[in-house]
C-alpha cells in the first residue's frame, strides 16, 4: 500500500479506537446507573436509593401471588432473584404476561415496613419461544422451572 | 474475482451491471418475503406464553438485525471512501443512511407494538431500546450532516467520519442485554431439535423473512446508488447518451 493510504487507514483506525475508548470509559463510569432495575439482593443489601422511587426486577415467586379481594385489583406477591425476596404490593392494571414464575419489573418505592409499594408493573419475558406442545414435552423431561441462587 | 470487484468500482459499469441483477433480486425478494411472512404469521404454532402476540417477532427481529447490518455496511463503505477515495463507496454509503433509518424505525415501531400487550408498556429507557434509538438518531444525523455541505467531497468526508464514530454503538446494542439489566429479553439460542426451546418451526420462517428483507434492502440500495450515479455523472458522456435515448427514466 502507498504511504498516504496507510496514513488514511491509520486515521480510520484511530477514529474507531478513539471513540470506542471514550464511549467505553463513559459506560464504565455509568455502569450501575444503566441498569433499568435493581435486584432483590441489591434491595436487601440496601444498595437502592433511599426515599425515592426506583424499579426492582425479578421473578414472581411460585405460590406467592395473592389477591386482597376477589373483585379488587389489589395484589401482593414476592419478587425473587432466587437469593433474596422482596414483598411487593400493587393496585392497578396488569400486563397479560404477569403471572407466577414469570419475570417482573415493578416501579415504586419501599415503605417503612420494607414492602415495595409498586405504582407500575411490567412483565419481562425470556428469549425462549416455542409452542405449548414443545413446552409440555420439555416440562415432562426436566423440572425446567426450578432455579437456584447463583452467587 | 478482483477484476469483477474492480469493475464494480466504476460508476458506469456499476450502473450497467446492477441493471441485470435487479429483476432477479425482485423475484427472490417476493418469494422469500411471501413464504416467510405467510409461514411465520399464519402457520407457525402460537407461543406457549405470548400466544399470537409473538408473531410480530417475525418482522421485529429481522428488521432490528438488518438495521445494525446496514450500519456496519455503511461504515465499511465510509472507511473504503476515506482510505481509497473510491467514489462509488461514498455513493453507496450515502444510499445506506435513509434505508437504514427507515429499517431502524420499523424495528422500533414493531418492538413498541409487541411491548404493549406483553410488557405492559410501549417504551422503557433500558439499554437495548435506548441504544437502538441512538442508532436511529445517528442515521438521521448522518443524513442531515451531508445535506449541510455544499461541496460533495466535504460532505462525504464528514459523513464518513461520523459513520465510523457511530460504529461504537453496534456492540453496545448487541451486548446491552448482557451487560446491564434490561426489560428487553436476550438473544435467542436457536435449536436444531424439535423438542427444545426455539425449535426450527419457530426460527426457519424468520430466516426467510430476514433474507427477504435483506434482498429488499439491496434493491433499495442499488436503486438509490444508481440515482446518485446519474446525478453525480450528469455531465459525463455516457449519462448524456443514456438520457438522449430516454433509458434513464423521467
Amino acid at each position: 500500500m502507498l504511504i498516504h493510504r496507510q496514513q488514511k487507514l491509520a486515521i480510520v483506525l484511530f477514529i474507531i479506537s478513539g471513540s470506542a475508548l471514550a464511549v467505553g470509559l463513559v459506560l464504565f463510569a455509568l455502569n450501575e446507573g444503566l441498569n433499568v432495575f435493581y435486584t432483590p439482593t441489591e434491595v436487601s443489601e440496601g444498595a437502592v436509593p433511599a426515599g425515592q422511587s426506583f424499579r426492582i426486577g425479578g421473578m414472581v415467586k411460585m405460590g406467592s401471588l395473592e389477591k386482597e379481594s376477589l373483585e379488587g385489583t389489589e395484589i401482593n406477591f414476592v419478587a425473587t432473584d432466587f437469593c433474596n425476596d422482596v414483598l411487593v404490593s400493587y393496585s392497578g392494571p396488569l400486563p397479560d404476561l404477569f403471572r407466577e414464575g414469570q419475570g417482573v419489573v415493578a416501579d415504586g418505592a419501599l415503605n417503612e415496613l420494607g414492602t415495595f409499594q409498586a405504582t407500575q408493573i411490567l412483565a419481562k419475558h425470556d428469549e425462549n419461544y416455542m409452542s405449548a406442545e414443545v413446552k409440555a414435552s420439555l416440562d415432562a423431561v426436566e423440572d425446567a422451572d426450578v432455579e437456584v441462587c447463583q452467587q | 474475482m478482483w477484476q469483477w470487484f474492480y469493475k464494480l468500482g466504476s460508476p458506469k459499469i456499476f450502473y450497467a451491471m446492477t441493471e441485470r441483477y435487479l429483476p432477479w433480486l425482485t423475484g427472490i425478494t417476493v418469494l422469500l418475503l411471501g413464504v416467510g411472512l405467510v409461514w411465520g404469521l399464519a402457520f407457525t404454532p402460537p407461543d406457549y406464553q405470548m400466544g399470537e402476540n409473538y408473531r410480530i417477532a417475525y418482522i421485529h427481529i429481522p428488521t432490528a438485525t438488518l438495521a445494525m447490518g446496514c450500519y456496519a455496511m455503511m461504515a465499511c463503505f465510509s472507511a473504503g471512501y476515506l482510505i481509497w477515495k473510491i467514489k462509488i463507496a461514498d455513493m453507496i454509503a450515502k444510499a445506506c443512511a435513509p434505508i437504514g433509518a427507515t429499517i431502524t424505525a420499523v424495528a422500533l415501531a414493531t418492538g413498541s407494538l409487541w411491548g404493549i400487550p406483553t410488557w405492559g408498556t410501549w417504551w422503557i429507557w433500558d439499554a437495548r431500546l435506548t441504544s437502538t434509538l441512538i442508532m436511529l438518531f445517528l442515521y438521521m444525523g448522518i443524513i442531515a450532516l451531508r445535506s449541510a455541505f455544499d461541496s460533495v467531497d466535504s460532505g462525504a468526508r464528514a459523513c464518513a467520519v461520523l459513520s465510523l464514530v457511530g460504529v461504537v454503538n453496534l456492540p453496545i446494542i448487541k451486548y446491552s442485554v448482557e451487560w446491564w439489566n434490561t426489560l428487553h429479553q436476550g438473544a435467542s439460542n436457536l435449536s436444531l431439535s424439535d423438542t427444545a426451546a426455539n425449535p426450527p418451526e419457530v426460527w426457519v420462517p424468520a430466516f426467510f423473512v430476514g433474507f427477504g428483507i435483506l434482498c429488499f434492502f439491496l434493491i433499495a440500495l442499488i436503486l438509490r446508488t444508481r440515482n446518485e450515479i446519474l446525478f453525480r455523472e450528469r455531465r459525463a458522456q455516457w449519462v448524456l447518451e443514456l438520457l438522449s435515448k430516454g433509458e434513464a427514466g423521467a
